[in-house]
């Protein structure tokens, strides 16, 4: 992995422990940003790169799992969970929530680093989802209200006679819309349009 | 004849005017004796304390004494008028004492009645008027005499003595407790009708030892013995029982039994008292059991929480520890190696290694019997030192540390850092003892005295809330403090024990608690 390309969060209140996280994690080379409490990687300006959390599940502050469930609307990395007494509810609990994994300390190097790879690799994913949908939501933008009205008819695979039928507007201004509409979402075939309007949730 | 005859004649009337005149002399005087007579037992009448009065054989008042009339300041014809107006008498007497009056004149039976009569001055007095019938020699009645006895302060006392007398019932009867009284012999003469209506008899079904049958199979020896103990000696009995309900339930009662001198010192009766505490026992005994499974509980909690602790504390430098090692090994194998952070993270691992350590000795040095150096020891020393050492901990908490300590005090063979820590553990828990509360005096009193022959005593005393089970805080485990381990005290006692001394604690009046220990005065032979 490049320098640039994803970002490692440590968030555990235990200098020593933070220390070797960061030795561990930057010996294997990844880039670690440390934080001793929950309001400090709150409050920490975070870069838009693939990332992963590493989250110790006693912070004095707040909880590790209350943190989860707190930022589990926004747009977070994907969390490594550790901790001192694994109790089973616990990382049942995180695992559910969505959690890469559930650690005991101490954790074997394999584990964690296996972990956080899978962590950066799914955030990565993630953000390239993201992205596309963005990029799709940017397209559907730019059809008028009309092509919007023949846009679902056409996905739900209805024929264009059909279609044409339930808007009350003949077969050859539908099929006008239809190739606007390919046109504008630069869909390759109408498998691909569908595709799209999946992902976008028309 | 005839001259001689006419003197005769007139000697004869004389003789005859003589004799009638002797005649009427002596009935003049036969009168004045009666009048004198009769004057003399109007006066006797008049004078008695009595109303007496005479009435026809159809019940007119024909006749009052000169009292009644005096009395009521009413003449003979006043008081008929009133009696017939049916103002005389308390209108719910008039009743009684027609009817009575109406069944002697008709029975010929005397006539006896209790009833209120009204004074002039309109207040009704008691009085018992009692009439008997005079009759010829053919036992037809002539007149019916009678006489009025004012018996009105009498009757105020006995009603007054009744309505106290039912007054003391109700109240004996009322109170929210079982009242009874027994004889000098400890039969019982009494009970109130609560008792009554709880034992489902009355006091007579008690004597002759029956009360043993009201009694828990189980309590009656115990009761008959300390019942009997209590006659004998003379002395008050308290103690508890279970007594049989009507419906054959047992209860516990709180029974108290008093005697009642009389002025030669003789026990004249036992008064007793016995309270229902029935329920209220149930509770303690539940609680007492509930008490105790919390106790262990808890007890078990701590260690769990303690084990725990214990588990968090050395697992924290072993991560980073195991960690940092990863680290190393990845710096070493890294093209080319990266010598400087391989160093620094080994040296971090030393670092973190130790403190692992460390945790460890101090839970070891909590527990492990270390190693003894005993010598003479003069704890009047130690006790300065301690409070040396703790005075600016002491000042943080606005606490004073006193120190009282006696100047022959001798010394002990034991060993000195030991003593520190059993003094220094015992200043701190009153210290901190004093801090939440609004404690005053804020000091705490740490005194030395030789106690006997062969022997010394440290106390140390505080003004906090002083504690609750003079046992309890000595066992592993037990504390009132948030971030306690609660090993401090048992610690102490363990320490102190080894000593061949005591350690206790005492709660003091009016607050806080104190904390002695003794230790053999000597050497080391006396071990």
């Amino acid at each position: 992995m490049s320098a640039k390309d994803h970002v490692v969060f440590v968030v555990d209140d235990d200098v020593g422990m933070r220390e070797a996280l960061d030795e561990l994690l930057t010996s294997a080379h990844l880039n670690v940003v440390t934080f001793g409490s929950a309001a400090e990687y709150i409050g920490f300006a975070k870069p838009a790169l693939p990332a992963c959390l590493i989250l110790d599940v006693e912070l004095p502050d707040i909880n590790g799992l209350e943190l989860q469930r707190q930022i589990a609307a926004e747009q977070h990395p994907q969390i490594v969970f550790l901790t001192g007494h694994g109790d089973i509810p616990s990382s049942v609990r995180a695992l559910k929530a969505g959690a890469v994994d559930f650690l005991t300390k101490p954790f074997s190097e394999s584990d964690l680093l296996g972990a956080v790879h899978i962590a950066i690799a799914q955030d990565r994913e993630a953000r390239l989802q993201r992205e596309k949908v963005a990029t799709l939501q940017q397209r559907l933008d730019t059809l008028t209200p009309r092509e919007r009205e023949v846009l679902p008819l056409v996905v739900k695979g209805l024929l264009n006679k059909q279609a044409a039928a339930e808007l009350g507007i003949s077969e050859v201004t539908l099929q006008i819309h239809r190739g606007r509409i390919m046109h504008k979402m630069e869909a390759d075939s109408l498998a691909d349009l569908v595709r799209m309007a999946g992902a976008l949730g028309v | 004849m005839t001259l001689l005859g006419a003197p005769s004649a007139y000697v004869l009337v004389a003789i005859a005017l003589t004799a009638i005149i002797g005649l009427l002399i002596r009935y003049r005087k036969l009168q004045e004796a009666l009048r004198r007579s009769e004057q003399s037992l109007g006066r006797f009448l008049d004078t008695l304390p009595v109303i007496v009065w005479r009435a026809t054989p159809d019940g007119e008042p024909d006749y009052i004494n000169w009292r009644a009339a005096s009395h009521g300041r009413r003449s003979l014809a006043d008081v008929v008028n009133l009696q017939r107006q049916g103002k005389l008498e308390h209108p719910a007497d008039v009743d009684l004492t027609t009817r009575e009056w109406a069944r002697a004149r008709e029975t010929g039976k005397p006539f006896d009645v209790i009833h209120r009569i009204r004074g002039v001055d309109g207040l009704y007095r008691w009085y018992h008027t009692r009439a008997e019938p005079l009759r010829d020699d053919a036992g037809r009645i002539i007149h019916w005499y009678g006489v009025d006895v004012d018996i009105d302060g009498r009757k105020k006392a006995e009603e007054a003595l009744r309505k106290s007398e039912q007054e003391l019932r109700l109240f004996l009867d009322t109170l929210p407790a079982m009242v009874w009284r027994a004889n000098p012999d400890g039969e019982p003469e009494y009970i109130n009708q609560r008792l009554a209506d709880y034992l489902g008899r009355p006091v007579t079904q008690l004597a002759q030892h029956r009360w043993r049958e009201i009694l828990h199979p189980d309590d009656v020896d115990r009761a008959a013995e300390e019942w009997g103990a209590s006659l004998a000696t003379e002395l008050p009995l308290a103690g508890q029982y279970r007594f049989r309900r009507a419906d054959g339930v047992y209860r516990w009662f709180q029974f108290h039994a008093e005697p009642l001198r009389n002025t030669d010192g003789r026990i004249v009766h036992w008064y007793g008292v016995q309270v229902d505490i029935d329920d209220s026992k149930r509770t303690e005994e539940a609680l007492r059991a509930t008490q105790a499974q919390l106790s262990r509980a808890s007890q078990m909690a701590t260690v769990s929480e303690l084990a725990a602790a214990i588990a968090h504390e050395i697992n924290q430098p072993l991560a980073a520890v195991i960690a940092n090692a990863h680290a190393v090994q990845r710096w070493l194998s890294a093209e080319p190696p990266n010598l400087d952070r391989a160093q620094l993270t080994a040296e971090r691992i030393i670092r973190d290694g130790n403190s692992a350590a460390e945790v460890v000795s101090r839970i070891r040095a909590l527990f492990k019997r270390t190693e003894l150096t005993r010598a003479q020891l003069d704890l009047n020393e130690v006790i300065a030192e301690v409070s040396r050492l703790m005075t600016d901990e002491v000042s943080t908490r606005n606490v004073r540390i006193e120190t009282d300590l006696a100047g022959d005090l001798p010394t002990t063979w034991a060993d000195r850092v030991q003593m520190q820590q059993v003094i220094a553990n015992l200043a701190r828990n009153g210290v901190e003892a004093m801090e939440s509360e609004e404690s005053h005096p804020r000091v705490l009193s740490i005194r030395s005295r030789r106690d006997g022959t062969n022997s010394v005593l440290v106390e140390v005393r505080d003004h906090g809330r002083g504690v609750d089970d003079v046992e309890r805080v000595f066992e592993p485990f037990f504390t009132t403090k948030e971030n306690g381990l609660g090993m401090g005290l048992a610690i102490c006692r363990w320490i102190v024990e080894g000593h061949q001394g005591r350690l206790w604690a005492t709660s003091s009046s009016p607050r806080g608690a104190t904390f002695s220990f003794t230790l053999p005065i000597g050497a080391r032979d006396s071990r």
